[in-house]
């Protein structure tokens, strides 16, 4: 009985890795570092509208910000060193400095990081809204 | 018969998981040296300098993939209609064994572990697919049209196991229907 089962078990696990096989090359496309936004989240309200690709190296975020609120967004974007060799990577953003105030900086909450060859971070924000009413903000992150 | 059919599944989705891997990898080298992308091999695969190329290579490569997918799910569906034992037309069993062409009937077993195999690969294909356009790594119509072609071969295979239903229940109605007379006929037959 329990060996029939194993035996079973054992097929089970052959048919599914047989399903699986023909969709591993999909996990070897990537896309380059420099142009990586491929998933944006936020964890802590709907307020992340979008986030695109301005230029391999800009991207172009959307967010709606509240009077007197602060939003954190994590991971909105990753960015990995592909290169051969160590890099620093720094981040600065553009937006009306008169409706919020914005904060970005990667994993270690620094607007500056140093990335060994295949090392991998993330991009985070934090928006505070001035205005009297909720408001769309467009915020313009640029790496170099 | 757990095991039996577990094996026979093994045996059918072999041969179809080899054409899509390498399908998927030669539709990425021909769509590659067809639109001359800029890539380049790294640790994490096949990278590629921008998301427009990246978009085009995987939604070209992934359609290609499909295209096997469905050539599979349309020869085993031709084998499920027309070729299929329970129901095959009698010219058309005639016909092939005239010809010695009946290895190309089959029974409900084949066809069924074939269909099984085929609508797993579309129904897997298209689910990843639909993530990947979740996060705009595919064109959108290559996911329409692989949605439009997993459903309507779900449908042709329900409507077939549909048939063969039908047909299982008409085999057990004549089945009861003969037998009360032949219960009429012993009582006749002890009366004296």
């Amino acid at each position: 009985m329990i060996k029939g089962l194993a035996v079973n078990l054992l097929l089970l696990l052959i048919l599914s890795g047989l399903l699986a096989v023909p969709f591993l090359p999909f996990n070897y496309l990537a896309l380059h570092s420099s142009s990586s936004v491929l998933s944006a989240k936020s964890w802590n309200d709907n307020g992340l509208v979008a986030v695109s690709d301005l230029s391999p190296l800009s991207k172009k975020v959307s967010v709606k910000v509240f009077p007197g609120q602060a939003a954190y967004y994590d991971d909105i974007s990753s960015l990995a060193n592909l290169t051969s060799s160590p890099k620093t990577y720094s981040i600065a953003a553009y937006y009306n400095l008169s409706n919020a105030k914005v904060k970005v900086g990667f994993s270690n909450n620094l607007s500056e990081i140093h990335l060994n060859p295949g090392e991998k971070t993330s991009i985070n924000l934090e928006v505070f809204g001035i205005l009297d009413v909720p408001s769309e903000e467009l915020i313009i992150l640029e790496i170099n | 018969m757990v095991y039996k059919s577990l094996v026979r599944l093994i045996d059918k989705a072999v041969l179809p998981a080899a054409l899509l891997l390498s399908s998927k990898i030669l539709g990425v080298i021909g769509v590659n040296y067809i639109y001359h992308l800029g890539w380049s091999f790294t640790s994490t695969g096949l990278v590629f300098y921008s998301q427009k190329d990246f978009v085009l290579a995987n939604s070209y490569s992934s359609l290609f993939m499909f295209a096997v997918i469905f050539l599979g799910l349309l020869f085993t569906l031709i084998q499920a209609l027309f070729f299929h034992d329970s129901h095959i037309a009698p010219n058309m069993a005639v016909f092939l064994k005239g010809r010695g062409w009946e290895y190309l009937i089959k029974g409900g077993f084949e066809v069924y572990s074939a269909a099984f195999v085929w609508l797993s690969y579309a129904w897997l294909t298209t689910v990843i697919l639909f993530y990947q356009n979740s996060f705009g790594a595919l064109y959108s119509w290559v996911l329409y049209i692989c949605f439009a072609v997993s459903f309507v071969a779900t449908l042709m295979v329900l409507l077939d196991i549909e048939l063969e239903l039908l047909l299982v229940s008409k085999v057990k109605e004549s089945r009861r229907s003969v037998l009360p007379s032949f219960f009429d006929i012993s009582s006749v037959i002890k009366k004296p």
